[in-house]
């Protein structure tokens, strides 16, 4: 079945099929449309794209990728600060959507640095339909509040970019990105949360926004360094950690048992608890308190991590 | 869960107990079958044979490039 952008915007979805919030299926239905219509001949590399990221995850649609345990939880969170602003009608679809093709447009641009051969060229030109795509969408729903939006998402995505770039050079110098700066890589979601606020005509929530996902991209982040621990080292990426573990003379294969039996990694822990207890008391200082107990909630995946170290070792892949 | 059942009684062992992690990852690194029973034995209070150590050590990756994209 083919349907339009504005029909799957309204299509109503029985409880019984739904997975997360009511408002995504019909979001990655319209993030579906986009791709589907992206004018030839860049539309075999947008689906190629597309189709490459998920199997990569091994998953077979984006609302699987989302929802996934170990993904980024931009979804519950994005959830959660519309029921506190009480934005609650299709405009929350059209921030669905906006997000979705952000985290998309972030994904490939980020795997397109990384591995230029692997996706083409020409997925830089993916990559900028994708970007206009979800501009398009934030702008249907912030409305009126437009103009202040996109000032936001244009100073917030320059320094994302800017540590983006820094963290390219940091790799071809072999030095790690400095961890004051670890957080920078979760800047994009600012931005989607942000707009949260601005449609629901509360606009000076932005900057307050701004800097909780500073503070909760530090625990995720530092949860990040710790689990891809492995990879990375092997990869000869010098995260902060896999630098953390070099100055002890500790980074050598099984880097993650290594890791488990270091101080290094109870240092990270406490470090990724501590930013996490921050991010949970600037929501509740903004009365945010379902993304308050979003944000809290990551404590239990913090607290797994050395148990899912272990189980990653063990060849039991992450549950 | 863990398609080993040997590997999964380990884990299940030290679940939930921090030191216990350490001190079998400290004695897995050794790849010492004695010191490995000793530390699950000690922090996690399980009991296991030589053979299922064995087994462990035998199903047991080295590091690889294991693509996991846990972060945006």
């Amino acid at each position: 079945m083919n349907l339009t952008r504005s029909e799957v915007g309204s299509q109503v979805v029985p409880p019984s099929e739904r997975r997360g919030p009511a408002w995504l299926i019909p979001a990655t239905g319209r993030v579906d449309v986009v791709v589907a219509s992206t004018p030839a001949p860049l539309d075999a590399q947008m689906k190629r794209s597309v189709e490459l990221l998920l199997r990569r995850h091994g998953v077979p649609t984006l609302l699987d990728l989302v929802l996934g345990s170990a993904a980024t939880p931009f979804v519950p969170l994005l959830d959660a600060l519309a029921k506190d602003l009480g934005v609650n009608d299709l405009r929350l679809v059209s921030l669905g959507e906006a997000t979705l093709l952000a985290y998309l447009h972030v994904r490939l641009q980020d795997d397109l640095v990384d591995e230029p051969e692997t996706w083409g060229r020409d997925a830089v030109f993916a990559v900028e339909a994708l970007s206009s795509s979800s501009a398009a969408a934030f702008a249907e729903a912030c409305g009126g509040e437009s103009a202040a939006f996109f000032r936001l998402r244009a100073n917030v995505m320059s320094r994302f970019a800017a540590t983006a770039a820094e963290e390219l050079a940091c790799r071809v110098a072999r030095r790690p990105l400095a961890a004051n700066r670890i957080a920078d890589k979760f800047l994009p979601l600012a931005p989607c949360l942000a707009a949260v606020a601005f449609t629901a005509r509360r606009p000076s929530l932005g900057e307050p926004l701004v800097s909780l996902v500073l503070t909760l991209g530090d625990a995720l982040q530092a949860a990040n360094d710790l689990l891809n621990v492995a990879e990375d080292s092997s990869a000869r990426r010098r995260t902060p950690v896999v630098d953390a573990l070099e100055a002890e003379g500790a980074n050598r294969p099984p880097v993650r048992l290594a890791l488990l039996s270091s101080p290094v990694l109870e240092v990270w822990l406490e470090r990724a608890r501590a930013s996490l207890d921050q991010a949970v008391a600037l929501t509740r200082r903004f009365e945010l308190a379902h993304l308050a107990d979003v944000v809290a909630s990551r404590r239990q995946f913090i607290d797994s991590i050395p148990a899912r170290l272990l189980q990653l070792q063990l060849g039991g892949g992450i549950s | 869960m863990n398609k080993d059942p040997t590997i999964q009684k380990v884990l299940d062992a030290v679940q939930g107990k921090p030191e216990a992690i350490k001190m079998l990852s400290a004695a897995l690194i050794t790849r010492d079958v004695a010191k490995i029973r000793e530390a699950v034995s000690t922090s996690a209070g399980v009991s296991l044979s030589e053979v299922e150590v064995s087994s462990v050590l035998a199903s047991m990756p080295q590091d690889n490039a294991q693509a996991l994209a846990f972060c945006t």
